[in-house]
């Protein structure tokens, strides 16, 4: 008991600690959104490559929501 | 104070200085040399994973190494388990060879009775490389640490920390203390400390274990995209077996989304599930691979060089980026635990 009311004493929302925890959260941005245009964009190639169309259109359509989700998916956690 | 802002600017300069004229000189004689040393390769088999470890090579072209054992299963031949030294220099062995040039360098192959290989049917290759000996090695190293701090508090009671318990004790509270319960809230942390102080513990003994170069340690084992894909992947299944009704919702009918975009946003949102953790597995494995390829660079450079005068120079940049690894190693082990945190404690928002 004495032990947890120690703990609530140390305040764990404190700036620093809120500082450290949003750059690591923020480090992973970069990562995250080459992520997922990578992983969509090569769905995008290998799709394309089963149909064997003449256009590419999955690559289009899977590359461009790659990148709408990206920017979402940034936007969301920055928000956060 | 000013005298201490003086010196280290002093020291900036020096290392300014240093790397201009290094890299001036660098330029020049790189295309001399380039036949007699190629570093790039140098530097990819030392951060590669392996099926020997390698000490030194002599003078006459021997190579020094401890060979792992190979273990290797395929359909035809069932299982097998031998030396790699049987497959050392390019030797076959039970119809197996270590492939040395092409897209599946390093990798073992069966041959046929021609010498062919097959590399449509490549064998499963379950072996004991470096990577797995340094992961062994590592796991013995926390336990002895960890079994003796338990003993030590067994014995004494919780007083005053003595020996490794007063170098373990404090990193233990950190990682409870300003990782767990931060993230996690009072009531739900001391489920996931186990997970969490494991995944640290074995990163940063991995970490620190890759600075030393001499085996048993050396083996770059957490800048080996397979070793952090797996911790990734514990984290992802923690956090998704941890999540609640709040988070499912959030992903499949995000509120204030209207119907029609659904189908385009829960895509999304389940693209934003998997891209956490890769964000995780990429971050962990680019800074230790990034690390070990500056200080194998800088080594080189007197090889590249092909002179004892450029030595002192390399060493003292190889320290200097020994003891910022040496950050890195903490940092690392810091930040993947409090990303893991962070995404369990997402997964688990308390009702608002």
């Amino acid at each position: 008991m004495e032990e947890s009311q120690q703990l609530k004493k140390k305040n764990p929302k404190s700036p620093v600690n809120k500082g450290i925890r949003d750059f690591a959260r923020y480090s992973g941005l970069a990562f995250q959104m080459i992520g997922i245009i990578l992983i969509t964009t090569w769905g995008g190639v290998k799709l394309d490559k089963l149909a064997g169309s003449r256009i590419p259109v999955f690559t289009i359509v899977l590359s461009l929501f790659g990148v709408f989700a990206a920017i979402y998916i940034a936007v969301k956690d920055f928000i956060k | 104070m000013k005298t201490k802002k003086l010196i280290g600017f002093f020291f900036f300069l020096l290392l300014t200085g240093a790397t201009i004229s290094a890299f001036g000189q660098e330029l020049q004689e790189k295309k001399e040399s380039e036949e007699k040393f190629d570093a790039s390769t140098f530097i990819l088999e030392h951060i590669a994973d392996s099926h020997e470890w390698h000490i030194l090579t002599k003078e006459n072209g021997d190579n020094v190494a401890i060979y792992l054992p190979v273990i290797l299963y395929s359909k035809e031949k069932g299982l097998d388990v031998f030396s790699s030294k049987k497959l050392a220099d390019g030797q076959e062995y039970l119809g197996y060879k270590l492939e040395e040039e092409g897209d599946l360098k390093d990798k073992i192959v069966s041959v046929n009775s021609e010498g062919i290989a097959d590399e449509k049917n490549l064998p499963l290759d379950l072996s004991m490389t470096k990577a797995v000996m340094g992961m062994l090695f590592a796991a013995i190293i926390g336990l002895l640490l960890f079994i003796s701090l338990a003993r030590s508090y067994k014995k004494t009671g919780i007083s005053h920390p003595k020996g490794i318990q007063s170098f373990l004790e404090p990193v233990i509270l950190f990682v409870r203390d300003d990782i767990a319960i931060p993230n996690l809230g009072l009531h739900r942390y001391e489920r996931y400390m186990p997970y969490l102080l494991t995944a640290f513990f074995f990163i940063l003994i991995n970490n620190l274990m890759g600075l030393i170069p001499v085996p048993p340690f050396g083996a770059n084992v957490t800048g080996n995209i397979a070793v952090t894909f797996v911790l990734a992947t514990f984290t992802f299944i923690i956090t998704q077996f941890s999540g609640n009704k709040t988070y499912w919702k959030h992903i499949f009918a995000a509120p204030g989304v209207p119907f029609w975009l659904l189908p385009i946003m829960i895509p999304v949102e389940i693209i934003g599930l998997f891209s956490k953790p890769f964000a995780l597995m990429i971050r962990l494995f680019a800074n230790i691979t990034a690390g070990h390829i500056i200080v194998l660079s800088l080594i080189c450079l007197i090889f590249i060089f092909n002179s004892l005068s450029v030595a002192p120079v390399s060493i003292f940049f190889v320290i200097f980026m020994d003891f910022l690894e040496l950050l890195v190693a903490f940092l690392q082990a810091y930040i993947f635990t409090l990303l893991s945190s962070l995404f369990i404690g997402m997964a688990t928002p308390e009702h608002h």
